[in-house]
């Protein structure tokens, strides 16, 4: 037979069809042993709509594309010193706390895709997920490589590894990821390609890459905009795969809602350390938390989940705490940032007198009654030579495992906490959400990390207090923890601006 | 309910009281004080009397907040694990009935931080 090329089409259906076989050396259950036990009911995988339907050939075409032009920006960009167009040193903390908490998820991320990539029965699933394996495994070491430049001039990410193990608000994002990897293979796609990267994402990728644009880093913006077309790609896998599973049986209704529920919760609780980055981090704003809430949860979250209601799906529980809090909680994270500062990768500040307006603008009345205060008392301690640090290890949520800095949504003078027994002993927790979470799994979260318990089990290089603790963490004061104002990073930036303070005196960009 | 599981899935808790030889973690906060970001979390030893517990550990730590000096422990509405709760201050956390991961909040009637800001 003459050589025949193959079409797009055909190539594609080859990959994810051809190469599938009903296996007869060993039983189907046993070639894959992972996709009955949540009691996911699949009648007819080859009902799977491929979201995308790229070859492998494509793929490797519009990638290696995609990286040239990012990476001849990225050399630019470091022969032109870019690092000093940023608007102002404080930006670095949005960048550091990337860095260090959500870099690392994307080769979490890489994993986790590989895993299910090989565990799903049906061929088109599993190639979907191998691609967007090879995408996030791209995104980490893009990310690492547009960073690497700033960790030239800049403290807080010369260990982004180290901390990761280390850091205990580090643990918010490494408990969430752990928890969706050591899930069944439907639980993990529900969580991290539905919930997050299709229901939340946008609260996270457009303010980080907008704020980017905004505060003049055209580094982060660029691997933004390059990472942006996989990002559209995962979504639709997201999407898909929840409408996949929800019209091949009634009976995982039940199922796929208890995931969205709890994976809805945990990623708005781990949220709240970028909506603080959006309210406090960025000199230049791009648009407040509550604002943000509003249009990618409030609008478009209800649109999609109108969208779902047909199949029986309803919007996930605890939503209309999450849009009661939105108006408090980015104040509150910052509360924890700026006392415990001494012990991370990073500095906080008092804001300024342009962003105390604008917060005031943004938050009305909620920011100006309890939230002004604190920071006028903050203000108060600095100029007396008394900035406040915490020296005392806090009380972190067993779920979720931020510090409960929450309060109660009818009461904000109120600190919000939960309870539970289970097997004789007590567990605490920040909320309703994060309570039900355990309640359904405790065999799991009894087992959690919790930075200030394992301090205090002595399973932190043996460090009891707060100092020694950062030791141990490779970052010190001054250097790469405290006060931004005191810090090296604001001193390099006056020097290299020839002792002039570049912040910006206004939000807008 | 239980975690569907592909196997037998048994593990112990991370932070069970063994863990802490013979002292205990508890919690506390003081409500409408929320200069204080978040509760707090204790390592201590069940033996210490909750007067103790508050003059040596928790006023220490918190000596930066103007309210601290018109705290008086007479006027002190607690409640442990969110219940009602009259503890007797002489006594020891054990004989309280402070177990390990028991959560404490105390509330001083009139108290309710700078000007009244919950803070």
């Amino acid at each position: 037979m003459a050589d025949r090329k193959l079409g797009l089409k055909e190539k594609y259906q080859l990959m994810t069809r051809g190469l599938d076989w009903e296996t007869t050396y060993q039983p189907m259950d046993k070639v894959f042993p992972f996709d009955k036990y949540e009691g996911i009911k699949i009648k007819d995988w080859s009902k799977w709509e491929d979201p995308f339907r790229l070859t492998m050939d494509a793929y490797w075409k519009y990638q290696s594309e995609k990286e040239r032009k990012l990476y001849a920006i990225l050399d630019s960009f470091s022969q032109n010193n870019g690092q000093l167009n940023i608007s102002d040193a404080r930006y670095m903390t949005a960048i550091k706390l990337w860095a260090q908490g959500i870099t690392p998820l994307e080769y979490y991320a890489h994993r986790g895709f590989c895993h299910v990539g090989r565990h799903f029965r049906g061929a088109g699933a599993r190639v979907a997920c191998q691609m967007q394996a090879l995408d996030e495994l791209r995104h980490a070491q893009t990310q690492m490589h547009a960073f690497s430049h700033y960790n030239k001039y800049f403290s807080g990410l010369h260990q982004a590894i180290h901390m990761r193990d280390r850091a205990w608000y580090l643990s918010i994002p490494k408990s969430f990821f752990e928890d969706a990897l050591t899930s069944g293979p439907f639980e993990f796609v529900t969580s991290i390609s539905f919930a997050f990267e299709y229901v939340l994402t946008n609260l996270l990728f457009m303010p980080f890459v907008s704020g980017a644009a905004y505060n003049g880093d055209m580094a982060t913006t660029t691997f933004g905009f390059s990472a942006q077309s996989d990002e559209s790609r995962h979504m639709t896998l997201g999407l898909e795969v929840v409408k996949f599973v929800l019209e091949q049986h009634e009976d995982n209704v039940p199922i796929m809602q208890r995931y969205i529920d709890k994976w809805f919760w945990r990623g708005y609780r781990l949220l709240a350390l970028v909506g603080t980055m959006m309210d406090y981090m960025l000199p230049k704003k791009v648009m407040s938390w509550a604002e943000a809430w509003g249009i990618y949860w409030e609008e478009n979250g209800f649109a999609l989940f109108n969208d779902l209601s047909r199949y029986g799906i309803r919007l996930p529980k605890y939503h209309e705490i999450a849009t009661k809090e939105k108006l408090h909680i980015t104040h509150q994270a910052w509360n924890v940032f700026y006392t415990a500062c001494p012990a991370t990768g990073f500095h906080a500040w008092l804001p300024q007198p342009y962003e105390m307006d604008w917060l005031s603008e943004k938050y009305g009345e909620t920011f100006d009654r309890f939230y002004r205060p604190r920071y006028e008392l903050f203000g108060e301690m600095e100029k007396a030579g008394k900035r406040f640090y915490t020296n005392r290890l806090p009380f972190v949520c067993q779920t979720c495992q931020v510090p409960d800095f929450f309060t109660e949504v009818d009461n904000p003078m109120k600190q919000a906490v939960r309870h539970h027994e289970w097997r004789g002993m007590k567990f605490n927790f920040c909320s309703d959400g994060c309570k039900d979470i355990f309640v359904n799994e405790p065999e799991k979260f009894c087992q959690s990390y919790i930075p200030p318990q394992q301090i205090y089990q002595g399973n932190a290089g043996g460090a009891r207090t707060l100092q020694e603790y950062a030791a141990w963490l490779h970052c010190p004061m001054g250097s790469d923890a405290g006060d931004y104002y005191s810090s090296d990073d604001y001193k390099n930036w006056l020097k290299w601006h020839g002792g002039r303070d570049t912040s910006p005196t206004t939000a807008a960009a | 309910m239980s975690m569907v599981t592909i196997g037998t899935y048994d593990f112990p808790c991370a932070d069970r009281v063994e863990n802490y030889g013979t002292d205990i973690n508890i919690y506390c906060c003081w409500e409408h004080h929320l200069l204080i970001p978040c509760p707090a979390a204790y390592r201590l030893s069940p033996e210490i009397t909750l007067r103790d517990f508050l003059e040596q550990v928790f006023k220490p730590d918190h000596d930066h907040h103007p309210q601290m000096l018109q705290l008086d422990y007479t006027q002190l509405r607690w409640t442990h694990d969110s219940q009602p709760w009259s503890p007797d201050l002489a006594k020891s956390l054990r004989d309280n009935g402070v177990t390990h991961m028991s959560y404490l909040s105390f509330y001083q009637p009139g108290l309710d931080g700078v000007n009244g800001s919950g803070v």
